[in-house]
């Protein structure tokens, strides 16, 4: 096994979450990944004596997605979609689920790009900034316009009461 | 640091974010994604090497070509190295190191994309359209031997759509089964086997069509000869759902009788039409006077059309065309003797019942009437009708 494989083995479950999160669905976030995986590959050479390869990694991935001009059509079903929906197991989950998803999609790319780094890979404001390219001052201003658009949708509201 | 806000956002996404599907997460992890590998022969060149050899076709849709699924196509290689590109550019030229170079590779320049629309299914119930409907792409060295076979679960009727590439259609029938079947038959002079990830989008392209899938795609496939992979996908069952139009133009059905303008609306796609009885001077009794909507609106099929049927002028009507004091008569034709009656005295009629055998009216409906209807008499006076005794 070459480090190459074992990163991704070893990493391609947290980068499909993410990319869950950021696509909407698993055949969008599958693509994301693959192409987050092959760009990757063309510069293993220099990953692979970084710190943290996740990292940059992770930066390609966000990148790729936010430059993607794929928007997913409303006609076009994926198998993954159809047949995932039914894997769920816990109604409850699958509905808060929907409306996280929805809430996110009505997002612009950049400010859920924001959301699933800050909160859903736990990066510092800082270390979305280096991966945006942008100020730390950008990230906190989009961090917080996407919150109060979060805020906003109703259906989200009593899981953020009930919590913690 | 996070607000409290932030921090249950941060839980719930971790808490909801569910983990990835084990078709998916297997493309990523394992060298051996189908189950069908263990028919796999060891690569005649060099067995013991159990490299992976990755080509990421990812969706053609970068391109903006089309709604494509991308496809992955892992191929056991054959030395060590590993070999990725990036799907949906025209030209791979993406090369790992220590690329396998022998005269038996697939090169990544001889990778090609492949992508086609499969099925296409159509049909409004008077019209038969056809519409893509399966897209699928894929890459590998060579597709020439790959079809695709779609059978009718009824008839068992299958058509053989040869190629991968390409675009065909079938029109089908609301209602109708089908089942898909997509075989790729990858030809790669490089491997045993290219086993390619399916990846089939189902692009429906018509929102008026329902299609609802059954089965889970499945990757099978004996391996024919070495550098020969069929991948079959099968069991995708369809069913073309009720096809419902957009909207429909609301026809013309002023004057016509109940039953006319009934069926005209039931021809036009309408299937819920409701009368309600009006009095009208001037409209025929029996005959629409009105329809909730106008003639020529686009409307959804589902709304609920109420015809205004004349029951002829109303009793209390001064303005109507016959002169105050007097009515135009309706037909009681067909009517029981109690709604004739019911009707004549509403209109400020009299009524005066005969009875008569008869073989063609049904005992105890009105034969005749005197005045005929449509005559105008003056409030208070006397019809005569007519009864059936039976024969």
């Amino acid at each position: 096994m070459s480090s190459f494989e074992d990163f991704v083995a070893a990493n391609s479950r947290q980068f499909l979450r993410s990319a869950w999160l950021l696509t909407g669905d698993w055949a969008g976030a599958e693509d994301l990944v693959q192409s987050t995986i092959a760009v990757a590959w063309r510069r293993w050479s220099t990953i692979e004596g970084l710190a943290q390869p996740e990292a940059y990694v992770r930066r390609i991935l966000v990148n790729l997605f936010i430059s993607s001009r794929r928007r997913q059509s409303a006609t076009e079903i994926s198998v993954g979609e159809i047949f995932g929906a039914a894997a769920h197991d816990d109604l409850a989950d699958t509905e808060m689920r929907l409306v996280l998803l929805k809430a996110l999609a009505g997002l612009p790319k950049k400010q859920r790009a924001v959301i699933v780094l800050r909160y859903f890979n736990d990066l510092s404001i800082e270390q979305v900034a280096e991966i945006l390219g942008c100020t730390s001052g950008t990230v906190k201003s989009q961090s917080s316009r996407a919150l109060s658009k979060l805020r906003s949708v109703p259906a989200l509201a009593p899981s953020f009461e009930e919590s913690i | 640091m996070m607000s409290d806000y932030e921090s249950r956002l941060s839980a719930l996404l971790h808490s909801i974010t569910p983990e990835p599907p084990a078709q998916v997460q297997s493309a990523f992890t394992s060298t051996r994604p189908h189950e069908s590998d263990e028919d796999l022969p060891a690569w005649p060149i060099e067995p013991s090497a159990d490299r992976r050899w990755i080509a990421l076709g990812a969706a053609a849709a970068i391109l903006g070509i089309a709604l494509i699924g991308g496809a992955v196509i892992a191929v056991k290689a054959t030395s060590s190295g590993h070999h990725a590109s990036l799907g949906g550019s025209p030209k791979p030229a993406v090369s790992g190191p220590g690329q396998p170079a022998g005269a038996n590779q697939c090169r990544s320049d001889q990778l090609v994309d492949t992508q086609g629309s499969y099925l296409g299914v159509g049909a409004n119930g008077r019209s038969t359209q056809t519409i893509p409907l399966v897209n699928t792409s894929a890459r590998a060295c060579d597709f020439s031997q790959s079809q695709v076979v779609v059978e009718d679960s009824t008839t068992h009727h299958q058509t053989v759509l040869p190629g991968a590439a390409g675009t065909t259609s079938q029109s089908v029938r609301p209602g109708q089964e089908l089942t898909l079947t997509v075989v790729f038959t990858v030809k790669d002079p490089s491997g045993p086997c290219s086993v390619v990830k399916p990846n089939v989008v189902y692009n429906v392209a018509e929102p008026n069509i329902v299609i609802n899938f059954a089965d889970t795609p499945k990757a099978v496939g004996p391996v024919l000869a070495p550098g020969f992979c069929p991948i079959t996908y099968t069991g995708l069952r369809m069913t073309v759902g009720p096809v419902m139009p957009q909207s429909i133009a609301m026809p013309k059905v002023a004057g016509l009788s109940a039953t006319a303008a009934r069926s005209a609306l039931t021809s036009a796609g309408f299937s819920s039409v409701t009368t309600a009885p009006v009095p009208s001077p001037t409209v025929a009794p029996g005959r629409v006077v009105a329809a909730s909507e106008p003639a020529g609106l686009e409307l959804p099929p589902g709304i609920t059309i109420t015809l205004d049927i004349s029951t002829g002028p109303d009793t209390g009507a001064t303005a109507g065309t016959p002169p105050a004091g007097s009515a135009m008569l309706p037909s009681f034709a067909g009517q029981s003797e109690t709604e004739a009656t019911n009707l004549a005295v509403a209109i400020g009629m009299r009524i005066q019942i005969k009875s008569s055998p008869s073989a063609q009216v049904p005992y105890g409906s009105v034969i005749q009437q005197t005045p005929v209807a449509g005559s105008v008499v003056l409030t208070g006076s006397t019809i005569t009708i007519t009864v059936s005794r039976g024969p």
